[in-house]
């Protein structure tokens, strides 16, 4: 260790480093563009598996017949009846951006939480929120009890109803927990905890409401809580896309204060970070994205846990680059689990929300299994 | 640079200090020492705002710390706590370069990097830049604590108990380079410690914390055999050692751990201590 001397401030302008200082600075840049160079790889396989995703399903096309009805553009003449055509752009290709965003939401949501949480378990649902929406759900289906019709009185569809009383029940657990944390100054632990306890009270909760149940009833939140790609449509597109886009650019402005939470709370703080208000932006804006996506699709476990790791593993962690991997990560596990979930039992198509762990777990497995000791 | 006034601080009611009173000059190091839970790092918190004081003055170079913002706060002020992990894989250079966050928008420009470049090959970390810190030793992962906090360019920087963990070597080198760093940059330092003999060693001034009062205060020359007995109660010789002096603990006396110091016992190091304002 050598003395202060060569820290002046004149020493560290341009040019004036020493040659090992600079070797320093150009393995790090390397690094960085090594990090460029794999989100781009995987931005690639991310399209092949969209192309591969439309050509899956019901009825099975060769991904060349799919590529030329998506081309074609979607059927403006109801007349015509080019099945294909029909099929690719009313069910496919929202099927496949819902899966895409979906991927993007979840595995950011999971980021944030590891996160401000400190904690590699975190994901979407730590917080109860699984839980919350399935018992939302399971009111709707087993009481038929309309969580909107009780706020505004406007007649809605049933299905509308389920999804309402869904998002509404997320949207109270995540309230419950931030006004609980902000009476403990918003630690990591307390979160955690009362995340936690959220689950348990949601899920005694469904299991009352599944004791009750007629078993048709059963039956239906049974399904409803399996999560899946079949539900997606255009309008639910639209709805998952607007909130994604909105969390995501609030989490990638806050990339260097997530950087700077991981060296702990103190440290983040001494370096300017509000470390309380970027915990419970992160939490609210988690929290969002993964309530809108369970409600309209229902619960799909695990993108949230292994993406970011996935991401880790392959970029480090500066948050600048584990965002946007993060983000292609997810997409690509979710459409991954959904065209595996077409193909396994075709024609049948399982609910993805089964798929994603059997998928996630062993890519999860492996890295963690050949990851170097030094280079991340 | 830094000058702190009657600071007292209260956690739920409980008084954890209070009528703090010390200054500390540019090129200057202040250890703060005393017993386990006098208020030495709480004391600390409170002088970059981690922790609200309850009433006081704290000024950095002229300025009350609660007119500054959160971002002047972190250019003026650097503050590395006791040794901890991050709970991700990071590298030695990213952490590093956290230090820089108070200066920048998006990307490191090149003056960042530079900066970063040069401690790490001054700490000799050049062979482990871009390795993950938790797979590092104790006194390696210090060493980009420290090396974090200077790139933050501050006026002040804080330490908790740097040398805990530590070996040997490592605790003098860590201790001699922020004596370099503090001399070289004309800034100030305030380090909590439990070891006598490196607060003895490397620091231009001494605050002796017991129970939350301020027991003594001034240069080196106020740590007594009878303060040491005060304080902590144990017997200790204090023996020359070069201009310094080195404590040599004989034995703990059974009584006076917990007992209260009475201020007025040592009138004369009050008295000592305001030549130094």
């Amino acid at each position: 260790m050598r003395g202060g001397s060569e820290l002046r401030n004149d020493a560290v302008t341009a040019g004036r480093g020493s040659a090992a200082a600079s070797l320093v600075g150009a393995a790090y840049l390397r690094h960085k563009r090594k990090n460029m160079l794999f989100i781009l790889l995987m931005l690639v396989l991310l399209c092949a598996l969209c192309v591969l995703g439309l050509s899956v399903g019901g009825a099975s096309y060769s991904v060349s017949e799919s590529w030329q009805a998506l081309l074609a553009g979607p059927e403006q003449d109801p007349a015509n009846t080019d099945i294909r055509r029909q099929i690719i752009w009313t069910l496919r290709v929202p099927r496949v951006l819902c899966a895409l965003v979906s991927g993007i939401g979840l595995a950011v949501s999971g980021l944030i939480m590891q996160t401000i949480l400190r904690n590699p378990l975190a994901s979407p649902y730590t917080l109860g929120i699984s839980a919350a929406a399935s018992f939302g759900a399971g009111l709707g289906i087993i009481t038929g009890f309309n969580v909107i019709l009780a706020v505004l009185p406007a007649a809605i569809g049933y299905d509308l109803m389920i999804i309402g009383n869904s998002f509404i029940f997320t949207v109270i657990c995540t309230f419950l927990i931030y006004f609980l944390s902000k009476l403990q100054k918003s630690s990591a632990e307390t979160i955690v905890l009362f995340g936690v306890a959220m689950m348990f009270v949601f899920e005694a909760a469904t299991s009352f409401l599944q004791y009750i149940g007629r078993p048709e009833e059963l039956a239906e939140l049974v399904y409803w809580m399996f999560g899946s790609l079949s539900k997606s449509s255009w309008q639910k597109f639209h709805i998952i896309i607007a909130a994604v886009i909105v969390c995501v650019l609030i989490t990638f402005r806050n990339a260097w204060s997530y950087n700077a939470l991981m060296l702990g709370d103190e440290s983040a703080q001494s370096t300017g970070v509000h470390v309380e208000r970027v915990r419970v932006v992160g939490l609210l804006s988690s929290s969002l994205m993964t309530a809108v996506i369970v409600s309209l699709l229902g619960p799909i476990g695990f993108i949230g846990l292994v993406a970011p790791h996935i991401a880790r593993m392959l970029v480090g962690s500066d948050h600048r680059f584990l965002i946007p991997t993060t983000c292609v990560a997810g997409a690509i596990l979710l459409i991954s689990a959904d065209v595996l979930s077409c193909l396994i039992l075709a024609p049948a198509v399982l609910p993805v929300g089964i798929m994603t762990s059997f998928v996630g777990v062993p890519l999860l497995i492996y890295l963690v299994m050949k990851r170097k000791r030094e280079h991340w | 640079m830094i000058r702190v006034e009657n600071l007292s601080f209260a956690y739920g009611g409980v008084e954890v200090f209070h009528g703090i009173d010390f200054t500390v000059g540019e090129g200057q190091i202040l250890s703060l020492v005393g017993p386990n839970g006098a208020g030495k790092t709480t004391l600390l918190k409170c002088l970059n705002r981690l922790l609200e004081p309850s009433s006081g003055i704290v000024a950095v170079a002229g300025k009350g710390v609660k007119t500054l913002s959160r971002l002047e706060l972190a250019r003026t002020v650097a503050y590395v706590p006791q040794a901890s992990l991050a709970i991700f894989p990071m590298t030695v250079f990213d952490a590093i370069m956290l230090g820089r966050k108070p200066y920048l928008n998006w990307s490191p420009r090149k003056r960042d990097f530079d900066m970063v470049s040069n401690i790490i090959d001054q700490l000799e970390l050049t062979d482990m830049a871009m390795r993950d810190i938790n797979q590092m030793s104790g006194g390696e992962r210090q060493k980009v604590a420290i090396a974090r906090a200077i790139v933050q360019e501050p006026k002040i920087l804080l330490f908790d108990e740097p040398t805990t963990y530590l070996d040997l070597k490592y605790q003098l080198r860590i201790m001699q380079f922020i004596r370099d760093i503090v001399r070289e940059q004309n800034i100030c330092s305030v380090i909590t410690t439990h070891d006598l003999n490196l607060a003895l060693q490397f620091s231009d001034r001494l605050a002796v914390l017991k129970d939350g009062a301020l027991v003594a205060e001034g240069d080196t020359a106020i740590m007594t055999e009878d303060l040491i007995l005060d304080v902590y109660g144990v017997e200790a010789r204090l023996l020359p050692n070069d201009d310094k002096l080195y404590m040599a603990p004989v034995r703990a006396v059974d009584g006076h751990s917990h007992e209260h110091v009475h201020i007025h016992s040592h009138p004369h190091i009050h008295e000592g201590e305001h030549d130094h304002h």
